[in-house]
């Protein structure tokens, strides 16, 4: 796709994990936000895709989302090219890292030790996640944990906390500066608003908590075994198949070497204290409420 | 031939089951997961069962297994063979036994999919 007018001569590039892209907006607003969102991916690479979005001054009725030369989305919501984007990239990332098994999962980091939170969609992975890196751990990603199948480490992958409207209140400081018309359909937030060292490493494995969301439910934890841990973690492997039986043996280690847990969670307070007394870590302020 | 009615028409007491190389075993705790390299599932074996699939190496018969385990845990052998049959059949349903039942390549469920059976063990 031929650079579009308004664009920048130079847009900023980023990497996440194997890929390696720009971001190419035509409007100004809509570039601020994004950069800022994908602040932690950028790197000095040479990009192998490009990201365009077109706004709607030029003709347009919608925004326009494409990736080289492919129209991904319109919409007349600039947050929900935005989400797609974000979402696209996801996508991408897994495809561009083949060597690497993913888990739909979030994670966060302490002293170099990552507890993982493979889960479904609407578990409340990513809020619990956004909690925990608020309360001083460090942000490994909330959607894509990525293992390394041969070291057993983990990527981080630290994109944008993609925060839906339920959870906006608990974290309205962490709010994006941007026009209402930008976050009105979910909040991209870096993982910067919670601090200037909020990005961990790689890091290794230490404890899994399976989270589930349950509105009104008494936070709580129990232990679940190896086995049952495996099961659950290949449920939410997202390449498995491509990785074959070594990522099997990955996911393998990993549950034989980390305590597994299945966390209910009705609190995001009493979720965060749990998961910082599995990782040992001294509690720091965490602030009260339920998990939207 | 063994007096034990079969559990299905996949198997039967004088079957030889040998596990499919294709399939892999880890074993964690006293349970075990299989993982099938070619379909891409997994299968969560309880104690016992994780048992009798390190027996499935083609050697013998279901019968002979059964009455080996039988002798070993003091249970009535009609008992462990309906027991190991009906875990063979699984197996075989599943695609992780050679020779018998679907190929993995059509094997059941979602690729990539992580199943569970659990079976009654044989009675100790």
């Amino acid at each position: 796709m031929t650079s579009p007018s308004g664009a920048p001569a130079d847009p900023p590039r980023f990497r996440a994990l194997g890929l390696a892209f720009t971001v190419v907006a035509t409007d100004a607003e809509v570039r601020e936000h994004v950069e800022r969102a994908l602040h932690a991916f950028r790197a000095p690479v040479e990009p192998a895709r490009v990201y365009t979005v077109l706004d709607r001054a030029q003709g347009r009725r919608e925004y326009e989302l494409h990736l080289d030369d492919h129209h991904l989305m319109s919409s007349a919501s600039a947050s929900e090219v935005v989400r797609d984007l974000v979402r696209s990239l996801n996508r991408e990332a897994v495809a561009a890292t083949p060597e690497l098994v993913f888990l739909h999962a979030s994670a966060v980091e302490h002293d170099g030790a990552a507890v993982i939170f493979p889960a479904s969609m609407e578990s409340g992975k990513t809020t619990l996640a956004a909690g925990l890196t608020r309360a001083g751990l460090r942000y490994v990603t909330d959607e894509l944990v990525a293992v390394d199948p041969r070291s057993l480490t983990v990527r981080p992958y630290p994109k944008p906390f993609s925060l839906d409207p339920g959870s906006w209140p608990l974290f309205a400081e962490a709010r994006p500066a941007a026009p209402d018309g930008l976050i009105d359909v979910q909040w991209q937030v870096p993982p910067s608003a919670f601090g200037d060292d909020a990005v961990a490493p790689d890091c290794t494995p230490a404890v899994i908590v399976f989270p589930r969301y349950q509105p009104g439910v008494e936070t709580a934890v129990r232990a679940v075994g190896p086995a049952e841990a495996l099961m659950s973690l290949a449920a939410n492997a997202l390449n498995l198949r491509e990785s074959g039986a070594m990522g099997a043996a990955a996911l393998a280690a990993l549950a034989d070497r980390c305590p597994a847990y299945r966390l209910d969670v009705g609190q995001l307070d009493a979720a965060c204290r749990i998961v910082l007394d599995l990782l040992g870590v001294e509690r720091r302020t965490v602030a009260a409420g339920g998990l939207g | 031939m063994s007096d034990v009615a079969p559990s299905s028409s996949l198997v039967h007491a004088d079957l030889v089951p040998r596990r499919r190389a294709s399939v892999h075993a880890f074993e964690l705790g006293a349970e075990s997961v299989l993982y099938d390299d070619v379909s891409g599932t997994l299968h969560h074996l309880n104690p016992q069962a994780a048992l009798v699939w390190r027996c499935l190496d083609g050697s013998g018969p279901i019968s002979e297994l059964a009455a080996d385990l039988a002798e070993a845990y003091g249970a009535e052998r009609a008992t462990v063979e309906r027991d190991v049959l009906g875990l063979v059949d699984h197996l075989a349903r599943a695609g992780a036994l050679e020779g018998v039942g679907p190929s993995p390549e059509a094997g059941p469920g979602d690729e990539g999919a992580a199943t569970a059976f659990l079976h009654d063990p044989p009675a100790p």
